[in-house]
């Protein structure tokens, strides 16, 4: 059955990945403005460096620029079936290597906050659905959800104010120290992550919410099942009945959730690049849109959507793994 | 209930941010002033200093210092200029000042300059800079432009004389030709010449200058640099050994914990840093500005001085100063140069903020509001009502001026977008009225309607609409003009003429301002307001 249907679904994720590049060619270049228009600055400490017309033209035909349209559109479409995502106009570099740098980054702080606000969030979602209606409950609640209406910017300027600036524990902005010559591999990790510490934090804090209520609502359910009644009533521990017997049977949601969720994280991920100056995919995707430089505009988000496209299909498979129920189901209404 | 938690959490937030951020700025002009005239003396005991190791700046990627690879902007451009030369520079009143060429003279018809470069100029690889590096930097950038283009359009053929003898002839004679030499960047001939793609160019070789400093690291993905004193620069000794660019976030925190050693300021933070020993501000006054264009094509009514004229007095360019930039700033002058430019007319009609004189105006055009709603109509009926473009940097100048105007019974409706797409908007003519902001030129050229193909650049739009034959003229006398005093009368007239007609109107002139740590440097020039300048680090 799911055989007969893989040859189609695959063809779903192409025609999405078809669909999203062109938008992402055509969208930019719709918007008023070209990467050589410059008649603005910003302010005195940021002037611009002006181009006679003779040159404007000049880096048009260099860059393709003056070619149709449809012409642009059929060899960028070219270059990406080989591999290549075209050269910034702005950064002076191949876009692949431009993104690739910055992803790893990105990867780093999103898995590492995913895997923390889960973590976090379903053990004090658990806390709160045994003690429902208690103050543990009320107190959790009320705490995650306030945390969870602050939009993440400001969370992370509220975390680098109090932690960096207050406090200083952790270092300001950036993702390394720099100009530091490191004895050992293990100093340079170290550095890493105490770099990464507080925008981790600030996306861990800003997604737990989510996690916490769906944790808290499917354990609600499982825990008014009646195998728990007996488990219950067997006199076994507390804390073996909450993560043993109830918790796995809550994880279905959250594990899907995990990977459905990657694409608001990258969106969060970029807010909180901005905040902490982190090399990042996010840092990089505001200049690019502000500078209209389309091909990094383009690089960006055709690898954020195979990122979302991927996780998507993971989830996919992942659920059907956890619940058979869900391939039964398509098996009596598929076929 | 969580929702007004919320609120109430929020709103101990913003408190806590404004008291630390403080609110006072009334002492900041004269503070400022006295600490400038402090920075003068300072400046003058510090030259006599020993050199400083290490400054630090809030960074950020420009791109790799090569004249080809860093980016269209000025901090890419100033970082390129620690490490490469021009043959000329201007000294503090603009006027032209040696650099490479130690020399030059120019013959009597003005066609041919004969310029003699500096007899101890190496490349940083140890070579001997000669008038070949000259020739062939013309020649290789006349084939690819640079990121800072120098205009090349007037020069005939450079060749060599001697070793150090440059001679560039030109096909007619041009008032700004060594002007234009100051931002033409000299590279060597032995490492460029193989170079057939120099945009994609970023071999360490590709920052061998003849600078102050070399370039001993960089990271484009962290947007770091380091900068180390060269030590065979032919000029005088830098006065920092060696600088270091680093990203920072927030620009206060990271100076208050010495992570960097200046920053640029805001007016709203500056009493944080005023009266205490440990910092010293310096406010500088730029010809960067916001201005009012008017688009008399698609608005034929503004095409009557009388209206433009009413809008100037209705405008409140000094509570504009006041409420947006916390006084940091300098009035418009209708006559469009700043205050402190050498041809600055002080005469001019100056609209001086008066709501009667405006309304007055506007009756005597027959604009009336006739069916009580605020709002003026003409003689058929049709309300006076303009639709303002601002980008997000200009909106509130924006919102102000539609508050100001509502005041005279003219409605304004503002449409707000990002810069890229106002500027599009801008240079098609796709509005009514128009803020706008840049700087480095007080641009009069855009109230002509004299485009030379070469010259036009993409930031003089023209004003449209507005055409005076009496403005050409004077501003092309003005240009070609090389007595200055005849220059200034041309230049008296020509804003006499500007400012009674007011083709646009300029806003304000917007200062910068800059604090930093006496103790760690305090080289820092009163000329130019931007860290990176190596006007900061070296005397030249």
């Amino acid at each position: 059955m799911r055989q007969k249907k893989t040859p189609l679904r695959f063809l779903e994720y192409a025609l999405t990945i078809w669909i999203v590049i062109t938008l992402n060619f055509f969208l930019p270049r719709i918007i008023p403005g070209d990467p050589f228009l410059i008649i603005s600055s910003d302010g005195p400490a940021d002037e611009e460096i002006v181009l006679t017309q003779e040159q404007r033209e000049f880096f048009f035909s260099y860059y393709g620029l003056d070619k149709p349209m449809s012409q642009q559109y059929v060899s960028y479409l070219g270059e990406l079936l080989q591999g290549n995502l075209g050269y910034s106009i702005y950064y002076k570099e191949q876009v692949s290597q431009i993104v690739l740098r910055r992803l790893g980054w990105t990867a780093f702080m999103v898995i590492s906050s995913l895997l923390l606000s889960t973590a976090i969030g379903t053990i004090l979602g658990c806390i709160s659905a045994w003690y429902r209606e208690k103050w543990p409950d009320k107190l959790l609640f009320f705490q995650l959800i306030v945390l969870a209406e602050i939009p993440v910017f400001l969370l992370g300027l509220i975390i680098l104010f109090i932690f960096a600036a207050g406090l200083g524990l952790f270092p300001l902005a950036g993702a390394i120290t720099h100009f530091a010559n490191y004895d050992s591999w293990w100093e340079n990790l170290l550095d890493i992550l105490h770099h990464a510490c507080l925008p981790v934090m600030a996306l861990t804090i800003s997604r737990m919410g989510g996690m916490y209520l769906l944790a808290r609502n499917s354990m609600t359910t499982v825990l008014k099942k009646d195998y728990l009644r007996t488990a219950w009533a067997k006199g076994l521990p507390q804390k073996r009945i909450i993560f043993r017997h109830a918790l796995r049977n809550a994880l279905l949601p959250i594990v899907t959730r995990v990977f459905l969720s990657l694409g608001t994280l990258i969106g969060g991920a970029i807010l909180v690049e901005n905040v902490f100056a982190y090399p990042g995919l996010g840092l990089l995707m505001r200049e690019a849109v502000r500078r209209h430089d389309y091909h990094v505009i383009q690089g960006i988000f055709l690898v954020v959507t195979l990122l979302v496209l991927s996780a998507n299909f993971f989830a996919d498979i992942v659920y059907r793994k956890l619940d058979p129920r869900v391939n039964d189901y398509s098996k009596k209404h598929g076929g | 209930m969580s929702r007004k938690y919320l609120l109430l959490f929020l709103a101990l937030i913003i408190s806590a941010g404004l008291l630390l951020f403080g609110c006072g700025t009334n002492q900041v002009n004269d503070a400022q002033k006295q600490d400038a005239a402090n920075g003068e003396e300072q400046q003058e005991e510090k030259d006599e200093e020993q050199q400083v190791d290490l400054i630090k700046l809030s960074g950020g990627d420009w791109g790799y210092p090569s004249p080809y690879a860093h980016y269209p902007r000025g901090p890419g451009t100033r970082k390129m200029r620690l490490i490469f030369d021009t043959l000329l520079n201007s000294d503090a009143d603009g006027n032209d000042s040696p650099r490479l060429a130690s020399d030059w003279e120019v013959s009597p018809d003005g066609l041919v300059y004969t310029l003699t470069l500096q007899p101890e100029a190496k490349w940083q690889d140890g070579q001997q800079l000669t008038a070949d590096d000259v020739v062939f930097s013309y020649e290789y950038q006349n084939q690819f432009p640079p990121v800072n283009v120098a205009d090349f359009s007037s020069i005939n053929k450079v060749e060599t004389v001697d070793d150090k003898t440059v001679k560039v002839e030109l096909e007619q004679p041009d008032p700004f030709f060594l002007e234009n030499m100051r931002s033409f960047t000299i590279i060597p001939k032995h490492i460029w010449e193989e170079v057939t793609d120099p945009y994609n160019f970023v071999a360490s070789e590709a920052v061998v200058g003849t600078g102050p400093y070399r370039l001993t690291d960089y990271s484009k993905e962290h947007g770091t640099y380091r900068f180390e004193e060269n030590e065979s620069y032919w000029g005088s000794k830098p006065r920092v050994k060696a600088i270091e660019l680093i990203p920072v976030s927030e620009d206060i925190m990271a100076f208050e914990q010495g992570a960097v050693d200046r920053i640029s300021a805001t007016p709203d933070i500056l009493p944080k840093f005023e009266n205490n020993p440990e910092y010293r501000v310096m406010q500088y006054e730029t010809t960067w500005s916001y201005r009012l264009y008017f688009n008399m094509n698609q608005r034929p009514e503004l095409a009557d001085k009388t209206l433009r004229q009413a809008l100037a007095y209705a405008i409140d360019r000094q509570e504009l100063v006041d409420m947006v930039e916390r006084g940091a700033a300098v009035p418009g002058n209708p006559g469009v140069l700043h205050p402190s430019n050498e041809l600055y007319n002080a005469e001019v009609p100056q609209y001086t903020y008066n709501r009667q004189k405006a309304e007055e105006l506007l009756d005597s055009l027959g604009y009336k509001d006739n069916n009580g709603d605020g709002i003026r109509e003409n003689s058929v009926g049709e309300k006076l009502s303009f639709r303002l473009l601002a980008d997000d940097g200009s909106v509130r100048i924006a919102e102000l001026i539609k508050q100001q105007l509502a005041l005279i019974g003219i409605e304004v409706n503002v449409q707000v977008t990002d810069n890229m797409t106002r500027d599009a908007r801008f240079e098609e003519g796709d509005f009514e009225l128009c803020i706008n902001g840049s700087g480095g030129v007080e641009n009069l050229s855009e109230v002509t309607t004299i485009k030379e193909e070469t010259r036009a650049t993409s930031t003089t739009a023209d004003v449209i609409g507005y055409s005076n034959p009496e403005v050409d003229r004077l501003y092309s006398a003005q240009e070609k003009e090389t007595d200055l005093e005849r220059k200034r009368k041309l230049m008296e007239e020509l804003q006499q003429i500007v400012a009674e007609e007011l083709p646009k109107l300029t806003i304000y002139y917007r200062n910068d301002i800059s604090v930093h740590r006496p103790s760690v440097y305090d080289g820092w020039s009163l000329e130019t307001y931007h860290n990176d300048h190596r006007l900061n680090f070296v005397a030249d």
